[in-house]
């Protein structure tokens, strides 16, 4: 009976919080999943960011290289002098246009580091590897760049087309710096050209500032004024319009024209191809400097294609893996065809770029591991406060830029712990917050059943004094009444009549005060668990007919008729006191209830030593949702007050009683009316 | 030749000349007389004499990067004896001199970027702050010190890294050819790397690599205790530096065969031998030994075996100076002669070279596994230090302080049959220590007597 409510409450609690936990659980794995992705785009754009910086440091390496590279005089101490004094050369060469070695070549003399370079090589350079590169740059160029970086296993030849824009729009930049710091931005033509002249090789005095290096270019300043003229509207179109404006001359803005309206540049390509080529002829023997304002890409759209082949000079970086991997040549084409190659120094560039990345003290936001991996997988410099345990994925993986395509940018972070963390806290703060909310709840209904418990017991318990009180007097009343109802019996006299109609209504309302009483000490010696069988040899039906009978009287004031069907049988072990207690409340609901049924039906029989009671009757019956409960202590239909009066503990103790005595009663399925069956198991003694 | 000095001419002509020198240079050939009508090679020592400094504040500011390797197995006494011997290091700078501190472990951290020394005790506080734990990334570590160095990167100074390792590179490039390749990049930027192997468990050949090939020094240190010491030396010897990037030129005419340079790396493109030192230190006697063939020459003609043009920096005016000098010989059919012509000081400095050589040698063997012979090298180099040792009176102190090290690796081999054995590493390491020794005619952290040392 106390078991139900806390199985009730805990499906308060249990199911509200399985249902909420399971929402939640969906809520969290959404959330992770969005986080996760978000964590994922902010490493992403970590990397890319690092991605960038990466690049910056291979466009200042290119500028530094086509310096080094446009050595004016190509004899060989002079290149031995380069090799000598560069951090970051490893080894000059010089191919002829045929691809064979110009320099370092094995029919000389060779010092040491020229024996070990040509050993190294031997197979670029007998498989012709960055000579094919080189003209397919040249027969195709832009094509292969527009797929991304070639990077094709063993060797792949990066073509600068991307580079040289870039480079272009850095040089661009420059140059607006240095307008802006001139504070004149409505400078002379002819000055502009001249601070032009400068951006180059003054970005490249940058870099060679930031990498150290003790000269500055030194290249000597005539030719280049001679050859700079003609890429300035070049350089300074497009993104800086004013600048545009001021540089580009009349008759070079008149001179445009619209040949190809699809490619953004190809129309300055073309001019400049135009005013370009005398002036390379011209120039021809001046020297390198002009290859600063060349570009790799000219002229495949324009129109005469025959003057283009003679300004065929571009340069760019070429990879081949010998020794420990990944090698850098940067070349350069010259216009007589012959490739200017520099190898640069592995140990170095590598160094440099670890230089260019961030240190530990950089990271300061999310604990993360950012590792530079080689081809081969191996990291080659890692900075960031997370320790990736063995074997773990990273959050996100990229390819670097052109030229290192075959090394990897790689973000270890520990997203699944910092994702529980996110995901939990809503996740269990939902949990939370549902959980103390049904634990209120339920809280709330004991503490409001507790209540309800013990109020009915203090009734109870009160009830249960006074009757014990009321007992004696009541006995005394009744068996005085008894004694004069049979007094009246011997008068026959017609004034006897109302008195004794009188006494029967005394007698009855005696009895249903005593059964009251019963209920209340029977009740409460339940709960002290004091009940007593007293099983006696009785014949039921007798007994069952004599309990109806007690309530005849008032049954016939309800106009309710008695149907009695009751079994003449064998006599029965049971308990008189608790057969008439049990079939007491259930006729007396009846009485108090069902009197719009107009009927009572009483069956009983023995069965297997049992003896079943039915009582049913015609009244309202009980609504379903309520059927469960109505064996509940203290639950009562209704809580109308006009509704009939009762301790709400009728039912409850007519089940106890029939339960310990080895039976039950229940109530059953009947289409209208009540149906109550009471069984009781016949004693062995 | 022409190029380099037609580079260095533009500078002189705007130092103008004559001003103190800084280095003497002395080319002497190991005969002045030889012998005639014979096919022969000759030995020619090229020495430079470092000028003494003379106040320690006239000194030529430095430049260094302190990279503390800090990984797991420096911890305790290692990490604390490094630390103590940094700031002491430290304490010796004044508010001139630039330094910066890098540690790394897996990872890489510039504890103090390149800063103007004027607040040391806060550079101080930091390095006591270091902690050991992780791997080594000793690759990224030297670039990173690298880098904090070039920040000032300055002719006037002496830029310099000081590496102390315990512990292998297995983070990043870790190959003694790619650290000697960075050594030989930074070289040329005039950036020093000095490596200090601490304990039995650091590459001594990336070490040494990295140092010599950059021109700075190597040294074991067997005990954390000696650390102090030998960073003290290290210090001071980037303090006493009074010439640096020393480029010479050596030209040997036409019929005269270079065969081979001891001492310092040296490119040999054709008849022109181009090597540079890192730097030569106050009192120094720093010399590289060139070894010609000689075809056979008629007696009583005189000849002109190489002419030597060197260019470097002066420390002290911050200009730059050059020399030049030149190793004749003559030619005399009789024996005595040749042999009374004997230059014993250059003899004796062309002899702890080639006693290096061997030494070299016997470190090949000994990675061969192959005990017997490594022995044998050792044994017969102490028996040609010895022998040196007796003729040449005025070098006996060095010479048999050279054999007496070749002895104590021998020692450390006595009875050990594999050279994983640990005995064996340290008479690896040690070997290593002496080749760097004697090539780059180190000074400080040695109890030998060197020539030109203090």
């Amino acid at each position: 009976m106390k078991i139900r409510p806390f199985i009730l409450i805990g499906l308060i609690i249990v199911l509200p919080l399985a249902a909420l936990t399971w929402a939640a659980i969906q809520l969290a794995e959404n959330e992770q999943l969005l986080v996760r992705q978000h964590y994922q785009e902010l490493m992403e754009d970590g990397l890319n960011q690092v991605n960038g910086d990466v690049e910056e440091y291979f466009e200042s390496l290119a500028r530094d290289m086509e310096e080094i590279t446009c050595v004016e005089d190509l004899n060989k101490s002079r290149l031995r002098e380069i090799n000598r004094r560069e951090p970051l050369v490893l080894q000059v060469f010089v191919l002829n246009p045929s691809g064979t070695l110009f320099y370092p070549n094995e029919t000389d003399l060779l010092n040491n580091n020229e024996q070990d370079f040509l050993t190294q090589t031997r197979k670029m350079f007998d498989g012709q590897d960055l000579l094919t590169a080189v003209n397919l740059t040249l027969n195709a160029p832009g094509k292969q760049f527009s797929n991304g970086p070639s990077y094709n296993g063993n060797t792949g030849a990066l073509l600068p087309k991307q580079l040289v824009n870039q480079r272009r729009i850095v040089a661009q930049r420059d140059i607006l710096n240095q307008q802006n710091t001139d504070g004149d931005p409505f400078r002379p033509v002819p000055q502009i050209q001249e601070q032009q002249i400068q951006s180059p090789s003054q970005s490249a005095d940058n870099t060679a500032n930031r990498t150290g290096r003790s000269q500055a270019a030194n290249q000597p300043p005539e030719p280049a004024q001679q050859t700079s003229r003609a890429p300035n509207p070049q350089q300074s179109r497009g993104r800086y319009p004013k600048l545009n404006r001021r540089s580009r001359g009349p008759s070079q803005a008149a001179n445009r024209g619209g040949e190809n309206p699809n490619d953004g540049n190809s129309e300055a390509f073309d001019q400049q191809v135009e005013t370009k080529v005398p002036e390379v002829q011209q120039a021809a023997g001046t020297g390198g400097q002009q290859l600063y304002q060349s570009f790799p890409d000219v002229g495949v759209n324009s129109a005469n294609n025959n003057t283009i082949h003679t300004i065929h000079e571009t340069s760019g970086w070429f990879v081949w893996y010998w020794e420990r991997g990944l090698n850098l040549i940067y070349w350069q084409r010259r216009p007589d065809g012959k490739i200017v190659g520099c190898a640069l120094e592995r140990s170095r560039w590598i160094s440099d770029l670890i230089v260019s990345l961030p240190d530990q003290n950089s990271d300061k936001n999310i604990p993360t591991r950012i590792s530079l991996l080689d081809t081969k997988g191996n990291p080659v410099y890692q900075w960031g406060a997370y320790t990736p345990k063995k074997k773990e994925e990273p959050v996100c993986d990229v390819h670097l830029a052109v030229p290192l395509a075959s090394w990897r940018l790689q973000c270890f972070a520990p997203i699944d712990t910092m994702m529980a963390d996110t995901g939990q806290s809503s996740w269990l703060g939902l949990f939370t917050a549902i959980g103390v909310a049904c634990v209120a709840l339920a809280t709330f209904g004991v503490r409001e059943f507790a209540r309800d418990m013990k109020e009915a017991s203090k009734q109870v318990s009160f009830v249960n004094q006074v009757s014990h009180e009321l007992k004696t007097p009541l006995t005394n009343i009744r068996m005085y009444a008894e004694l004069l109802d049979r007094d009246l019996d011997g008068i026959v006299e017609e004034s006897a009549t109302a008195p004794k109609r009188r006494l029967e209504v005394i007698l009855s309302e005696g009895q249903r005060l005593s059964r009251l009483i019963g209920n209340v000490l029977t009740f409460a010696r339940q709960q002290r668990k004091t009940l007593q069988l007293q099983a006696q040899q009785i014949d039921p039906g007798q007994q069952i007919k004599k309990i109806i009978d007690r309530f005849r009287p008032a049954l016939t004031d309800q106009q309710i008729s008695v149907e009695m069907d009751l079994a003449e049988g064998p006599l029965i072990n049971i308990d008189p006191d608790f057969l008439e207690q049990i079939l007491g409340n259930l006729v007396s609901n009846v009485e108090k209830y069902a009197g719009s049924g107009g009927m009572l039906s009483v069956t009983s029989r023995i069965e297997s030593n049992q003896l079943i009671v039915d009582v049913v009757d015609a009244g309202p019956g009980i609504p379903s949702a309520k059927r469960a409960f109505v064996f509940e202590p203290f639950s009562r239909l209704s809580n109308d007050v006009s509704y009939a009066a009762g301790t709400g503990i009728g039912l409850p103790i007519a089940r106890e009683l029939a339960r310990l005595h080895g039976g039950d009663v229940q109530l059953l399925d009947s289409e209208s009316g009540c149906w109550f069956r009471a069984t009781l198991k016949g004693t062995d003694s | 030749m022409k190029i380099g000095l037609s580079l260095m001419s533009c500078l002189l002509l705007v130092s103008g000349v004559s001003h103190a020198s800084q280095l003497t240079l002395d080319v002497s050939p190991v005969n002045n007389t030889l012998k005639a009508d014979t096919k022969q090679s000759v030995w020619i020592r090229v020495g430079l004499k470092g000028n003494k400094q003379e106040t320690n504040r006239k000194r030529a500011a430095a430049n260094v990067a302190i990279v503390l390797d800090k990984s797991g197995s420096m911890n305790g006494d290692k990490m604390n004896q490094a630390k103590s011997a940094a700031i002491d290091a430290v304490r010796l700078l004044n508010k001139d001199d630039i330094v910066s501190v890098v540690t790394y472990d897996s990872t890489v951290n510039v504890v103090v970027p390149a800063t103007k020394l004027s607040d040391p005790q806060s550079v101080i506080a930091k390095i006591r702050s270091i902690e050991a734990k992780g791997n080594t990334a000793l690759f990224a570590g030297v670039s990173k010190g690298a880098a904090e160095v070039r920040k000032f990167l300055d002719r006037k100074r002496v830029n310099r890294v000081i590496l102390l390792s315990d512990g292998l590179a297995n983070v990043g490039p870790s190959s003694p050819g790619e650290l000697g390749n960075l050594g030989k990049s930074l070289q040329k930027e005039n950036i020093s790397v000095s490596t200090l192997g601490l304990g039995l468990g650091y590459n001594e050949d990336l070490m040494l690599k990295l140092a010599s090939s950059s021109g700075g020094n190597h040294r074991f240190i067997e005990k954390a205790s000696e650390l102090a010491d030998i960073f003290r030396d290290e210090f001071n010897d980037v303090l006493s530096v009074v010439a640096q990037e020393i480029d010479i030129y050596i030209d040997v005419p036409a019929g005269i065969r270079p065969v081979r340079v001891l001492g310092n790396e040296a490119d040999i493109n054709g008849q022109q031998i181009v090597t540079r030192l890192a730097q030569v230190y106050s009192e120094q006697e720093r010399y590289v030994a060139v070894q010609v063939e000689i075809p056979a020459t008629e007696e009583a003609s005189k000849l002109t075996l190489a002419t030597v043009g060197v260019t470097y920096a002066n420390m002290k005016t911050h200009k730059s100076d050059k020399l030049s000098g030149a190793a004749k010989v003559r030619f005399s059919s009789d024996g005595k002669q040749v042999k009374d012509s004997v230059n014993r000081s250059a003899l004796a400095d062309v002899v702890s070279l080639v006693s290096s050589e061997n030494n070299k040698l016997a470190t090949r063997y000994l990675d061969l596994g192959n005990l017997e012979a490594c022995r044998q090298v050792l044994r017969d180099n102490v028996t040609y230090l010895n022998a040196n040792a007796t003729n040449l009176p005025a070098d006996k102190d060095r010479l048999t302080a050279l054999a007496t090290q070749n002895f104590v690796q021998l020692k450390d081999l006595e009875g050990v049959v594999s050279n994983k054995d640990e005995r064996a590493n340290r008479s690896r390491k040690n070997q290593r220590g002496y080749q760097s020794l004697v090539d780059q005619q180190q000074r400080g952290g040695t109890k030998l007597p060197v020539k030109g040392g203090k």
